[in-house]
């Protein structure tokens, strides 16, 4: 019962307990670091970055970008094959060397 | 200034508002923060800390709320943020030294004694805030808003964004977690 009493006591050391105060300072040296952060680009371009919508913007561009390369390049690709088999086809036609006819007489 | 105007003066990045907002609240800040880190230096800059996200994060303020209670709740969020980043850093300590690089110790500091206690209660709450420390995320802030803010039961849940009734179910938890823990910690069964 004793022990019961004393950890009520403890836990009620906090009743009536001031606000602590922070240094008079902190309102000069929280505007030293906004100034510092805004003069400095680099921490600027990455707080930009970072922030969800701007990453988010980015990652779809990105996805956008992807798409749009993959779905260009089999288009390429699907036209020069067809190109290369139309030019094969024609100089298969007239160019193609058929190495039975080097050995016939002119 | 009433807290619409200082709300759009702020969300327009007035200077003169933003100073307003500091000195109003820095107590506030300050005193909560304190409750979770429980060192008045590292107390006095998660509250710049604070201060810069507001700066910086005002745009989000959708005025749900009243701008003390998202003031904070973005100072709790920092608050433990700290403490998380503190116990990953601890986690590799066996790989650091004893003294920090700027020779500060690194080893446990001894029981935290609140400036805003009185003197009779001073090694009693120093207990208290050891015990403190232990408690679970959530009985720990609902706790500190309480009993080290002050703030009534309905505050609390507003910060907290749940239920009264929860509240009051976190703090009678929280209660009965630090006896467990204040018998442990001081052998108050001797």
């Amino acid at each position: 019962m004793e022990t019961r009493i004393t950890s009520e006591e403890i836990i009620k050391s906090l009743d009536g307990i001031q606000r602590a105060e922070p240094s008079p300072f902190l309102y000069t040296r929280i505007h030293a670091r906004l100034m510092k952060k805004q003069d400095n680009p680099f921490l600027n371009a990455f707080s930009f970055i970072t922030r969800p919508a701007v990453a988010m913007a980015m990652v779809m561009i990105i996805l956008l970008l992807n798409g749009y390369i993959m779905f260009n390049r089999n288009a390429i690709q699907n036209n020069q094959d067809e190109m290369g088999q139309t030019i094969a086809a024609e100089y298969g036609r007239q160019n193609a060397i058929n190495p039975y006819e080097l050995n016939e007489a002119p | 200034m009433t807290e619409q105007e200082l709300i759009y003066r702020l969300k327009e990045g007035d200077g003169m508002a933003f100073k307003h907002l500091v000195e109003s609240r820095q107590s506030l800040v300050f005193n909560t923060v304190l409750g979770f880190l429980q060192s008045q230096e590292d107390a006095e800059d998660v509250t710049q800390d604070v201060f810069i996200k507001i700066f910086e994060s005002i745009h989000q303020f959708k005025g749900e709320s009243a701008l003390s209670t998202w003031v904070y709740r973005v100072a709790v969020t920092t608050a433990l943020e700290f403490i998380r980043r503190k116990k990953r850093k601890k986690r590799f300590g066996l790989l650091s030294p004893l003294f920090g690089e700027d020779n500060t110790p690194t080893l446990e500091l001894p029981d935290f004694h609140h400036p805003g206690v009185t003197l009779d209660n001073k090694e009693k709450a120093g207990m208290l805030f050891k015990a403190i420390k232990e408690l679970p995320e959530n009985q720990q802030i609902a706790f500190i808003l309480n009993k080290v803010e002050g703030l009534s039961y309905q505050e609390v849940a507003e910060i907290m964004k749940t239920s009264l009734s929860a509240v009051e179910s976190l703090l009678h938890r929280a209660k009965n977690n630090l006896r467990d823990l204040l018998k442990k910690l001081n052998n108050l069964n001797e």
